[in-house]
């Protein structure tokens, strides 16, 4: 099923009776082509689960449409809307069985039950819990109560798939699991599926659409490499990335961009301050290199080693710079020399920061 | 407010083992500091006075601040002794002596006299019948205990759904709160009374105005074609009816408040899951909001029957301190008075201890009930 | 596995999902639900609220009016004479309202603060002191809450007889001073306060009497009040009790309100109307006047102390 929202705003009344309502979401506009898995992310407080939320139908919006299908939905309550959705604490019914918790929307659907017998197995199948069945949901872990959220959320072949920070309370290991399993899952059935992520790289890892936002705006939209290589904004920028991209003070002179005193490339836009953004893996070692760094240690990871250094115009405490294993760095010298991967260098306007093309 | 450790009689079940179990602890310790305080080597930490044997004084003195409390709890553990331990022992002990006279504490006998009397009906006249009591109150507290549960969690319910007016709605349910149960037994009498002499009617109360205008029912006086009978027992169901509608208002606002704030405790997020997964309404209520609120209610529904099987003062209220026509309208502790007031004391005590019993089977069932049910 | 998720997605038909027909479904059951809760809601409220006002109602209006076959639901005067005759004219049981109000007031508040006294103090030694048989002695207490009151009345009943306390105001007050519960309550609650306060004021050089005093009660001040209540409407609403120790002068408002109350000096109804004398028999008006009197008082303490009633009340289950 298609997904589109249109200017879609959720304000949220202040506190205190005299301060400024909240805006939450902010002018929305997204389509979601039927069968994506779409990751909306964005550090807390941005609006992506009020965003969820209001796409299940749970919170209705302040302005704005949402269409499934081009059939407006706006106004459509939850439990006409098909939609399923996994909730960040799962919120599995405590009093039923796994079971009983995945047949419940059947039945709701006067299903007989045999049949939804027969589903809520396949369902459980799908999630590999078949085994669980009889449980209780406090006798199940973190991991198996997720899955459980998943195939009741799923059995009822929903519209749309909505799953709110699914992989939040599941351990470091559990959640690489999951999250590939949720990309199965969703291959699988084919359900247009939106979650909702503070993790860039979770999104990364399995979106086909990343949408980032930040405060109830969204910033960009695309896929994750694009938007990766293509920030829009410095906030795109360093938000996406592990290490995150090193950002410098920096400024336009004469066609050239300068750090310090530095230039170290060409760019052919007029004088300006700038801020400088380089990804970690735009570094590349060299005696004679344009950029000086000044060597604070280095970590040797295997595959490849980071150099953390320090330099008086970055934003940051550090700057870290991942370099192959093989180049061979003197670990007692006090400065190193890099040049720059031109793509992987993004410029920004100081003040407003948007991407100087 | 809406956790199962709430229910206080499993809390309280536990609690005693609990405490056994603190009280033997106590015992072994209080022994072995003994022990330690023989070998000239315990307390000495305690007060500082290291390596110094303890004068006779001193050791009164150190009794004295250690047992201190004692003197703290006196009061109370005077006046229950005198009003609540003795009298708990005494009525085991006057319950079987026969034909116990309280003015001159005479008595021939020991045996289970009293006991067997009461059971069989056969105490004389002026009394209540111990059956006929027993069903009153059983059939009462089993009626409306029930169904002013289920109205009462309607009535939460439907205060939880509405958002305008929820605080006038929920200030008026809950008025009757705080009543005076002799005092509002004789209002809801006047619902029901017909007043007149026998040749006149005056006014057929204001249930027959509504319902049976024309063939208007006697419902506070029963009477033959208004009695059910059960061998020995009368079943004069209209005034059970009063009773019952009577308990049902009663017995609400207090239903209400408790259930509706647990339902207000319940997480949110199971209905918006309910509602994800398209859960009509009723099935919402039915199948996730009760069995979630479920502690709560089976709460309510244990400490009603305890109430209810102790209930006196309503029907007396409502029929008079005769409790209707020979005590026709008696309940358990109606029927331990009915033997206060005319002097015949072993029969009082025979009954109070059944009542005792009654309430102990009860309470047993809960815990083992409240076990089982708390599994999630 | 991937046969199975082909069933999940294969078997079922593509959802026909019509919005249009979901939102008219949506409309109509939103607004039957509306209905059929603020009805159901607004029968409730009437019926719960009904017995008051026709209590009110009835104690307002003439017994002749009273008795007219159309029940007079919205008088047009009222009629303050009914309550005039029952606050100066003695009940049929020869009790007079000044006379149990009095009896009520006097046992009420020295039982209330009596009982209040000594539930701190016990509640204080079994939450922080340590002496020995302390816990026997709880668990002594806390059984005896299992055992029906009625139980031990029966012997007290005795008791007091045998005291020569019969026609006294210590026999409403002393047998039920000390309730176990509230000793429960108060304790689970001193309990509740962090033993490392204890140690801060013992530090400050405070006593354990002054402890109890100046730390402890502040801080459970609302269970305070809560018991203070209880034990005072308790005391309010006592019936079994004094009626069977106490004869009627020496008895408290709820006896005085079971009894039938009578206009025999003919005050306000004299002669005779559609064949009866009215004034010698006990009149309905004037039974309603006299429980309005009864009700007013815990009215009004419920509007005000509302919080504080239901707090007590729903940890206990009981009414007062």
């Amino acid at each position: 099923m298609k997904i589109t929202i249109q200017d879609l705003t959720k304000k949220f009344p202040s506190r205190n009776k005299k301060g400024k309502e909240v805006v939450a979401v902010d002018n929305m506009n997204i389509e979601i082509p039927s069968g994506k898995l779409v990751g909306l992310l964005g550090p807390s407080g941005c609006g992506k689960s009020t965003s969820l939320f209001m796409l299940s139908g749970l919170e209705a919006p302040t302005s704005g449409k949402i269409f499934f299908d081009n059939q407006d939905v706006t106004t459509l309550a939850a439990e006409r809307r098909g939609v399923g959705l996994v909730f960040q604490n799962y919120a599995l019914y405590p009093h039923m069985t796994v079971e009983q918790n995945i047949m419940f929307p059947l039945t709701n659907m006067r299903l007989p039950k045999q049949e939804a017998k027969q589903r809520a197995l396949e369902a459980a199948q799908l999630v590999q819990i078949e085994d669980l069945l009889a449980r209780k949901p406090s006798e199940l872990s973190g991991g198996q109560q997720q899955r459980v959220a998943i195939a009741r959320a799923l059995v009822k072949m929903p519209n749309v798939l909505l799953l709110d920070e699914p992989l939040s309370n599941l351990d470091a290991r559990l959640r690489l699991q999951t999250r590939e399993e949720i990309k199965r899952i969703q291959r699988e059935t084919g359900i247009t599926t939106v979650f909702v992520t503070h993790d860039q790289e979770e999104a990364m890892s399995i979106c086909d659409i990343m949408v980032v936002m930040k405060l109830g705006v969204v910033q960009q939209i695309g896929d994750p490499q694009g938007i990766y290589d293509d920030p829009i904004n410095m906030f795109v920028a360093n938000f996406l990335g592990t290490p995150p991209i090193n950002i410098f003070k920096g400024e336009i002179k004469c066609g050239k961009v300068y750090i310090g005193n530095e230039a170290i490339m060409d760019k052919n836009v007029p004088d300006q301050k700038i801020y400088v953004g380089i990804r970690p893996e735009g570094f590349i070692y060299n005696p004679n290199g344009v950029l000086t760094l000044n060597l604070d240690h280095v970590e040797v990871m295997g595959r490849d080693k980071t150099i953390v250094s320090v330099h008086a115009a970055s934003e940051k405490p550090f700057i870290r710079s991942i370099i192959d294993s093989d180049v061979a760095i003197d670990k007692d010298a006090t400065t190193l020399s890099f040049n720059v991967k031109p793509n992987k260098v993004f410029l920004f306007n100081a003040e407003t920061e948007e991407r100087i093309r | 407010m809406a956790n199962p450790e709430k229910n206080f009689f499993a809390k309280f079940g536990e609690k005693c083992k609990d405490l056994w179990g603190k009280f033997i602890g106590l015992f072994k310790k209080s022994e072995a500091k003994a022990q330690a305080a023989a070998e000239g080597e315990a307390c000495t930490e305690q007060c500082g006075m290291i390596g110094t044997e303890l004068t006779k004084r001193e050791k009164f003195s150190r009794f004295l601040k250690a047992e201190q409390g004692w003197l703290f709890v006196l009061p109370a553990i005077i006046l229950l002794c005198i009003f609540t331990f003795y009298p708990i022992i005494n009525a085991f002990i006057r319950a079987f002596q026969q034909n116990y006279n309280a003015l001159t504490g005479n008595y021939n006998g020991w045996g289970f006299e009293n006991f067997i009397r009461v059971l069989k009906g056969d105490t004389g006249t002026g009394g209540a019948k111990f059956v006929q009591c027993l069903v009153n109150t059983v059939i009462f507290t089993f009626i409306s205990v029930p169904l002013s549960t289920l109205l009462a969690l309607l009535i939460s319910v439907a205060l939880n759904s509405i958002k305008a007016l929820q605080r006038a709605y929920q200030t008026i349910l809950f008025l009757p709160y705080l009543t005076n149960s002799l005092a509002m037994g004789a209002v809801f009498a006047t619902f029901f009374t017909i007043v007149g002499t026998k040749n006149h009617t005056d006014t057929i109360g204001i249930v027959n105005m509504i319902f049976f205008p024309n063939n208007p029912i006697d419902w506070m006086q029963g009477g033959t074609g208004y009695t059910w009978n059960l061998g020995a027992v009368k079943i004069p169901w209209t005034k059970y009816v009063v009773v019952i509608v009577y308990e049902i208002w009663s017995g609400l606002p207090f239903k209400i408040l408790i259930l509706f704030s647990s339902l207000q405790s319940v997480n949110k997020q199971y209905y918006d899951a309910a509602k994800i997964d398209g859960a009509s309404k009723s099935t919402t209520l039915w199948k996730i909001t009760t069995p979630l609120i479920m502690p709560m209610i089976s709460y309510l529904i244990i400490t009603g029957i305890m109430g209810g099987m102790k209930q006196y003062t309503a029907i007396v209220g409502l029929f008079g301190e005769q409790m209707g026509r020979d005590y026709d309208m008696g309940t358990m502790v109606g029927y331990i008075y009915s033997y206060v007031s005319n002097g015949q004391m072993g029969y009082a005590f025979a009954g109070s201890l059944l009542l005792f019993a009654i309430i102990m089977v009860i309470t047993v069932i809960n815990l083992r009930v409240s076990k089982k049910r708390v599994t999630f | 596995m991937a046969e199975l998720s082909t069933s999940l997605t294969k078997d079922i038909p593509e959802t026909d999902f019509n919005v249009e027909r979901e939102r008219k479904k949506q409309k109509i059951g939103k607004i039957v639900k509306n209905v059929l809760v603020y009805f159901f809601l607004t029968l409730c409220a009437v019926l719960a609220f009904l017995p008051f006002y026709w209590m009110v109602v009835s104690s307002l209006i003439t017994e002749p009016q009273y008795r007219s076959p159309v029940p007079t639901l919205f008088p047009d005067t009222f009629l303050w004479k009914n309550y005039e005759l029952i606050l100066t004219q003695t009940s049929t049981s020869g009790a007079s309202f000044s006379q149990v109000l009095v009896n009520t007031l006097v046992v009420g508040g020295v039982s209330t603060i009596l009982g209040v006294v000594v539930t701190i103090i016990t509640a204080y030694a079994l939450a922080r002191m340590n002496f020995h048989g302390k816990n026997l002695l709880f668990t002594i207490m806390l059984a005896t809450m299992m055992i029906p009151g009625e139980l031990y009345t029966l012997t007290n009943y005795l008791t007091v007889s045998d005291l020569g306390w019969k026609d006294t105001y210590t026999v409403l007050i002393l047998p039920f001073l000390v309730s176990v519960y509230y000793i429960y309550l108060l304790r689970n609650n001193f309990m509740q306060i962090p033993n490392s306060l204890y140690q801060a004021a013992k530090v400050d050089g405070l006593s354990d009497m002054g402890y109890l005093v100046k730390v402890m009660v502040p801080l459970t001040a609302p269970t305070l009040v809560s018991i203070t209540l209880l034990k005072f409407i308790g005391t309010w609403n006592s019936y079994i009790w004094p009626r069977l120790v106490n004869k009627s002068s020496w008895q408290m408002i709820t006896n005085w309100v079971t009894k039938g109350f009578t206009d025999n000096k003919f005050v306000i109804y004299d002669g005779i109307v559609k064949g009866v004398r009215y004034g010698s028999e006990p009149l309905t008006t004037l039974k309603m006047a006299a429980v309005c009197m009864v009700s007013l008082p815990l009215f009004i303490l419920f509007i005000f102390c509302r919080k504080y009633i239901m707090k007590g009340v729903s940890k206990s289950g009981t009414k007062g």
